[in-house]
């Protein structure tokens, strides 16, 4: 289990603090897929990197973060990455080094193992096998440029998956694919469990995947978790969650009023009241605090 | 009928030196019209070639075989300054405009770049209107592109195309980097924009629901 107590995320860049994270509780419970979604910019992308170890160093960190009840400080982060927890990361073009080939890099994912390199090759080959690739030989020679979107992603999949890591976090794992590798990716996301992952964090803006793939979720806005529980996309309660469920194709691509606080903008209220249609003066004054309704937390003052 | 003001008529490209040192051919004998004023979606599955048709009706590659027209003008043949005026009028919106930024330059000079290299006074371009109908604010022009968001940048990219009044915008994926809220934001930008200035689209993307709702017509690539 990952536990967060009041986790606070602040990048002090010159002239400005931004907090990325704004007092963020939650856990996130073993053989669960959890998902974690919000607009970009919410902060989930930092929240998954805390849990990693690999904010910068400029980060300022407070709160508690805890693994197995062990408390997961970014040293101990990082030597369990890709044993502990396996990363799949955005943007697989950018994740992938252009000069080395997928033997290369599906090599350095397996180290941890220690294997002799004949078996290195062996399993490299089954993971891609077992992400779809038809000739993984062929793959393994190839560059990252020669491979499509889907391919990377794919790959990137086998490579966090290469140790059998218990945790996987998965960072907008379907960002920019087509409807057919979005549907890949998710299978592939689910059958992680048949290759020793137990328990996932998917942090996405796709709400269809997290709909399909996701059994609890939360909702972030301007740093904060505003909504968290299950089948939350299907009773929306939270004002923000459904105005962003309103852009969506079956809603008719209804755009959201306003603009999400800027970067160092920091409101005295609730971050969502001066796009909020259900605003009273209250919440732009006050903060509102986590309330559970009906097996479900909610930041808002329309359930306080 | 309205006018045909962009053709690509029986394309063929083959890239070669590729996968294996293998050729692929990504078009065999593709045809697409453009009307003035529609939206017309170009749809398939990632690898289908949307993106070279994209590129060859935008002259940035050369076809093969096979011959683009612009406005009824056979275009394909045309090099350097000849070219100046197509590039002015047909833009391209790309699926990464990030990319499309100098990361070193402040994003208003980016933005007045192109003002520059067509020789238009920026007293003429219809800048501060733009801003407001894209909906951001002129105090991001002093900033640099890291520091805005991937909606903002879009935005940036929209406005700096519409700067030089073209008359088609070529839109590559443009809202498949982006979160459902925003994709709706520019979605709408974008209806709107077309019924102002009577815009064509091209519209490149892989989703039914983006291509059902933005577009009059779609064709379909294998």
């Amino acid at each position: 289990m990952i536990e967060i107590d009041d986790l606070r995320i602040t990048f002090r860049l010159p002239g400005v603090d931004v907090r990325a994270v704004d007092g963020v509780s939650i856990a996130f419970p073993d053989s669960e897929i959890t998902g974690i979604i919000g607009e970009s910019g919410c902060g989930k992308s930092v929240l998954g990197l805390a849990l990693l170890g690999l904010l910068p160093h400029y980060a300022r960190v407070e709160g508690r973060l805890k693994m197995d009840g062990e408390a997961l400080t970014p040293e101990r982060a990082r030597s369990r990455l890709g044993v502990g927890i396996g990363l799949i990361p955005q943007n697989p073009a950018e994740s992938l080094n252009p000069a080395r080939t997928i033997a290369f890099h599906l090599r350095e994912a397996l180290l941890p193992l220690k294997l002799p390199s004949k078996d290195v090759k062996e399993r490299s080959a089954r993971l891609l096998r077992d992400f779809g690739f038809a000739s993984p030989e062929r793959i393994l020679r190839a560059y990252p440029h020669e491979l499509s979107g889907g391919m990377q992603q794919r790959v990137l999949c086998a490579i966090g998956s290469a140790c059998a890591p218990k945790w996987m976090l998965a960072d907008e794992p379907t960002k920019g694919l087509d409807r057919d590798l979005r549907d890949q990716v998710r299978d592939t996301l689910r059958s992680l469990k048949d290759f020793g992952v137990e328990s996932m964090l998917v942090i996405t803006h796709d709400l269809p995947l997290a709909r399909e793939l996701c059994d609890n979720l939360a909702v972030m806005y301007a740093g904060q978790i505003v909504e968290m529980g299950p089948r939350l996309l299907e009773q929306p309660m939270h004002p923000y969650t459904r105005a962003f469920l309103n852009a969506l194709p079956e809603n008719g691509f209804q755009a959201m009023a306003g603009v999400a606080p800027r970067a160092g903008e920091r409101l005295p209220g609730c971050p969502f009241a001066p796009r909020c249609s259900h605003a009273k003066p209250r919440c732009h004054r006050e903060r509102p605090s986590e309330t559970a309704v009906d097996g479900r937390i909610v930041r808002c003052f329309l359930y306080a | 009928m309205p006018e045909c003001i962009l053709e690509g008529r029986d394309i063929c490209k083959t890239f070669h030196g590729g996968f294996g040192g293998r050729a692929h051919t990504a078009l065999k004998g593709e045809r697409l019209k453009l009307h003035r004023g529609e939206t017309l979606a170009l749809m398939g599955p990632s690898g289908c070639g949307k993106s070279t048709m994209a590129r060859i009706l935008l002259r940035l590659i050369d076809p093969d075989r096979g011959r683009v027209f612009f406005c009824g003008e056979d275009i394909t043949h045309l090099r350097g300054s000849a070219l100046k005026p197509f590039r002015r009028r047909v833009q391209l919106i790309s699926q990464r405009p990030e990319t499309f930024f100098d990361p070193r330059m402040r994003l208003g000079d980016s933005l007045l770049e192109p003002l520059r290299i067509f020789g238009v006074a920026e007293e003429q371009c219809r800048l501060p209107g733009l801003l407001e109908r894209v909906k951001l604010t002129d105090d991001l022009l002093r900033r640099y592109p890291h520091q805005v968001s991937g909606g903002e940048i879009q935005r940036l990219s929209l406005c700096r195309a519409l700067l030089l009044a073209p008359e088609v915008l070529v839109l590559d994926e443009p809202t498949s980097m982006l979160d459902v809220s925003v994709q709706a934001q520019i979605l709408q930008i974008l209806r709107s924009l077309q019924e102002e200035y009577g815009l064509s689209y091209l519209y490149i993307t892989h989703d039914r629901e983006v291509a059902q709702y933005m577009s009059n017509r779609i064709q379909f690539m294998e």
